[in-house]
């Protein structure tokens, strides 16, 4: 059981989706509750692993590894270390809380509960596979489906300034279009490791990254130069690098909630944490090379984001140019290569997970009692609904830094760790503070108080169990990692250690 | 000489005649018997072949090329070996599942149904043999055998211009391709004095200093090589797949977009790479150019094709490019480096699996639809609520020739490209990677349409046909199934392979 634990995590959700496609279509009680098992299996198993996990112990934990087409030294090939526990704990959090804000949907509800479990079983697969090609193929089946789920279940109404299309179809269309470029060069630069690893040492070329780790790719010249940037910019296409980040407002804001919520929450994850694991970890030199560069596209990240973000009338651009905000700062963490800035990025993806699924989710159930995403129609509504207000305003909060929340803890140790090595970098860095803080409280000024909208003076704001319970979730979630942030720290560093060490080294 | 080895081929002949033959006794009211026999008779003859030749190798007689004793080879014109056999299996799938969609496609008194049957029945040993030839005259006489019948068979609707227009195109276009095998073949042989294949072996004539040296051989097969690219309709000799596509009936279409192509791809093989390998880097050029164009060429036309079978026919001519690149891959590789070598051809015969089933399920869901007159993208609006079988094979089908996991054309793309890349055909794995995001804009158009976008036209395809939908539903399960288990079909191909490298 121990050992199959990561192998459950994938299937259940593939399981779920399964046994749903055979369901009558007239039951969605029983499709939502088949669902809701298969997330509550996810979660159970997510705890069981980060509970499990002795960070004293040896590097990679849970493995499970069978040959899969052994000719090109591929094998089905799992297991977690201190980098990807984090993101499993956060996958297993969230699928449980996507489902849940899916109960709402009331169309075609089949087959949004298997598309939607296939996006959580490429998350979760892509997260502890170890083997290169694997990660590909769950990168994949994380990112199609969300075309279907946009396309049929997203915004409707034509694109705003694009007339001939609907908003949903374009922007369906531009997210699938860029996360696929993102794959393709992800392709290209891991048939460049494969090829070159017998270069780099290993006595064979092989897919499997616990072998890669063992390859040293500075003995090629010039290799690690061309590939990690490659590398970078692939991984960064996902997680919101700019230049490439438009997709990123665009999709979010057409997803349904639950679609938002899983996007800015794991998917964009997938990009921080490939670039953790692969870009960084296999090729150290090419990282201390370039991440200066990347350092000062991160600031621009955090400064451009903000800036757009305070610029939008539309709750979910906001909260999804806040999520490029972010990401920069995940991206000027790793830049800094520093085991301060390292676990600061690492808490700050899973922070961010939690935080940004968090405000997509109220920003849901606004839109679904008001009908209007604009904040400016919004107006007065904490009176009316406190149970939102208070819960965005402890969102907000932790979202712009508020000590004793996620946030607080994830911005405050990549600072630090920036400070070590990017100083002038992080001082301009710590404007987007400001910034955040600003359209933080703007929104929630807008959207809570003030004068109530006459519209909704008879509107009801009552919510059934399941908002509730994940909304509130992940509020906890948010303040308990806030107060005891050892809980990440603790397992992170064992394993950044060795990264960061190799950094050193190169600096040396 | 020992007949057995040569019994697929036999077996073949006389089921094609029996079929003729049967033609002639059955009352006009029964005709339709003839392809249920059909069908019949081709699973025996699969299951003949595969159970008595899959396991046992024929140790005397299935012998690689370039070491080939004289019993071997049938009046020096025809090897039987592991790697001709793989192909024979794969044609006779490819015939299995087109004579399915063609007794739904076709009414039960459709006129000609014997002819018809027999001629499919007659290409597929075209093919059989193509890929056993291994002398250019026999490689000639095999390939109009694979021709001839289809060229009728294009216009076998005789009462439709659309098809009566496609038979002619494509018998034009094949004369021509026809001539100039000839007449590539004829300057060979005026070249090197022989037509044996054996003789155009390394460390024989053909090196590169050879070819440099020799203009009429290196045109006799550069004609070879351009007869073989219409034939696969890679660019710029792919004018024809369109309107042969949109005009055929939709059940020749799938066999000849499957069965011959795979032949040729088997013949290049034969021919430019075991036997050339001196010359290498020439022909991975050529090769490379052929499947970069074909790669972008196929894939922008396709973007904007309304017709379902013009998009496939695009979609197709990309795919070949995909196989241009696996066998530039083969064709660059320094004959030592037999690793490397060992995951090229690889590659090319995973990837042939996988566009076998891909195409074959996708235009089993075409021959649904074009069997009641649907043939354009936007007939497939709303498919998904009510057929959702249909709809759910077909999506699975196009992502897997789109290279989606988990489908099978994944596994199959990744493939090749890493074979690519390990010849160091960096730029053409960039491209090929990168036509790969591009054709998901068309893949996706028609996924749109079935899942995304209201119905806008009632479709109705009436009451299933039993053997269709049986046929779908295979084709769907095991394109998925490859994909999640790759390893059943690269042992297939790794014991294709074990015997005809062992010369390298």
């Amino acid at each position: 059981m121990d050992s199959e634990a990561l192998t459950i995590f994938i299937l259940a959700p593939l399981l779920g989706a399964l046994v749903i496609s055979f369901l009558p279509k007239g039951k969605p009680y029983l499709i939502r509750f088949v669902a809701f098992l298969s997330g509550l299996v996810m979660l159970a198993i997510s705890i069981m692993v980060y509970a499990g996990y002795d960070p004293a112990g040896a590097r990679w934990q849970f493995q499970v590894q069978y040959d899969w087409i052994p000719t090109l030294r591929i094998g089905y090939h799992l297991g977690v270390d201190g980098i990807s526990l984090p993101m499993v704990l956060l996958t297993g959090i969230l699928s449980l809380a996507a489902i849940l804000a899916s109960f709402g949907i009331k169309e075609r509800v089949k087959e949004y509960f298997v598309l939607l479990l296939l996006v959580e079983s490429g998350v979760a697969g892509s997260f502890v596979s170890l083997d290169l090609f694997f990660f590909i193929l769950f990168y994949e089946l994380a990112s199609l489906p969300i075309y279907f789920l946009i396309g049929i279940w997203g915004s409707e109404g034509q694109h705003a300034s694009r007339s001939w299309v609907t908003t949903r179809d374009f922007s369906a269309l531009k997210l699938i279009l860029y996360l696929q470029l993102g794959g393709a060069l992800i392709f290209i630069g891991f048939f460049a490791l494969y090829l070159f690893s017998v270069q780099a040492g290993l006595s064979h070329h092989t897919f499997d990254l616990v072998e890669l780790s063992e390859a040293n790719f500075a003995h090629i010249p010039g290799f690690a130069r061309i590939v990690f940037p490659l590398l970078f910019i692939a991984f960064g296409i996902e997680a919101g690098l700019f230049p490439f980040h438009t997709w990123l407002p665009d999709g979010h804001s057409a997803a349904p909630t639950a679609v938002s919520m899983l996007l800015a929450g794991v998917l964009l994850k997938m990009g921080g944490y490939g670039i953790m694991r692969f870009a960084c970890g296999l090729l150290p030199d090419g990282a201390h090379t370039w991440l200066q560069f990347f350092g000062i596209i991160a600031v621009i990240n955090i400064l451009y984001g903000a800036w757009c973000a305070l610029k939008q009338t539309d709750i979910k651009y906001i909260i999804a140019y806040s999520s490029v905000s972010h990401m920069g700062i995940v991206f000027l963490g790793i830049a800094s290569q520093n085991i301060l800035g390292w676990t600061g990025a690492l808490f700050q993806m899973f922070s961010h997970g939690i935080i940004t699924a968090l405000l997509f989710a109220l920003a849901g159930l606004i839109y679904e009692k008001t009908h209007s995403r604009n904040v400016l129609q919004h107006g007065g509504l904490a009176p009316k609904a406190p149970f939102l207000a208070a819960t965005f305003i402890v969102g907000g909060l932790a979202s712009l830094g508020l000590p004793s929340m996620s946030g607080f803890v994830a911005e405050f140790l990549t600072f630090m760790g920036a400070y070590g090595f990017l100083k002038v970098l992080m001082i301009i860095a710590t404007l987007g503070l400001v910034l955040t803080a600003l359209y933080i409280l703007l929104t929630v000024k807008k959207v809570f108080f003030g004068p109530l909208n006459e519209k909704y003076a008879n509107q009801e704001f009552s919510h059934p169990w399941w908002e509730q319970v994940h909304v509130v979730g992940l509020v906890i979630v948010m303040i308990v990692f806030g107060i005891m942030p050892s809980l990440i720290t603790s397992v992170a560093q064992s394993s950044l250690g060795p990264i960061v060490r190799a950094f050193h080294g190169m600096m040396r | 000489m020992d007949l057995t080895s040569l019994s697929p081929e036999i077996l073949l002949l006389v089921l094609s005649v029996g079929i003729l033959g049967l033609d002639w006794f059955l009352p006009k009211k029964e005709k339709y018997v003839i392809g249920y026999c059909a069908i019949l008779g081709l699973s025996l003859i699969f299951i003949v072949v595969h159970f008595t030749y899959g396991t046992r190798l024929f140790p005397e007689a299935a012998n690689v090329l370039m070491s080939l004793p004289d019993g071997g080879s049938y009046f020096q014109g025809f090897v039987v070996d592991a790697l001709a056999l793989f192909f024979k299996r794969l044609f006779m799938v490819a015939a299995l599942l087109a004579l399915v969609y063609s007794l739904a496609y076709f009414s039960e008194d459709a006129p000609f149904q014997g002819e018809y049957y027999a001629l499919i029945l007659f290409a597929t040993l075209g093919c059989f043999l193509l890929v056993s030839a291994s002398d250019l005259l026999a490689i000639f006489v095999s390939f109009e055998l694979m021709s001839l019948p289809l060229y009728i068979l294009c216009s076998y609707l005789k009462h439709n211009s659309r098809s009566s227009e496609a038979g002619l195109k494509y018998f034009l276009m094949g004369a021509v391709t026809s001539a100039l095998l000839l007449y590539g073949i004829s300057l060979v042989y005026g070249s090197l004095g022989t037509t044996d294949l054996r003789h155009l072996v390394s460390p024989g004539p053909v090196s590169l200093v050879r070819l440099a040296q020799d203009p009429v051989l290196l045109m006799g097969l550069l004609f070879i090589l351009s007869a073989l690219a219409f034939k696969i309709a890679a660019v710029p000799f792919h004018m024809w797949a369109p309107d042969v596509y949109e005009g055929a009936p939709t059940p020749v279409v799938a066999f000849l977009a499957v069965a011959p192509k795979i032949a040729v791809i088997g013949l290049l093989i034969r021919v430019f790479l075991s036997s050339m390998s001196e010359a290498g880097l020439f022909w991975s050029w050529a090769f490379a150019i052929l499947g970069a164009l074909s790669m972008t060429v196929g894939n922008l036309m396709a973007l904007h094709q309304q017709n379902l079978k013009r998009l496939l026919a695009y979609s197709g001519i990309t795919q070949m490019g995909y196989f241009l690149v696996g066998l530039s891959a083969m064709a660059s590789l320094p004959p030592l480096s037999v690793p490397s070598l060992q995951i090229a051809y690889q590659a090319v015969l995973f990837y042939l699996v996988a566009y076998l089933f891909s195409e074959l399920t996708a235009f089993g869901v075409v021959t649904y639809l074009s069997a009641k007159g649907y043939e354009t993208v936007n007939s497939c609006r709303g498919l998904s609520s009510r057929y959702p079988i249909v709809s759910l094979v077909f999506l699975i089908s196009l992502l897997s020739l789109a290279g989606i996991p988990p489908m099978v054309g994944f596994v199959g793309k990744f493939y090749l490209f890493v074979a690519a890349f390990s010849s160091k055909l960096y730029w053409l794995v960039a491209l090929g990677v990168l036509n790969s995001v591009v054709s998901l804009f068309y893949y996706l158009r028609i996924a749109k349409a079935m899942y995304i976008e209201k119905e806008s036209q009632e479709v109705k395809l009436g009451k299933p046909f039993i053997p269709l939908e049986t046929a779908l539903w295979v084709g769907g399960f095991v394109v998925v199934l490859i994909g999640i288990f790759p390893k059943l079909v690269v042992n297939l191909a790794v014991s294709a392979l074990q015997r005809y490298l062992v010369g390298f």
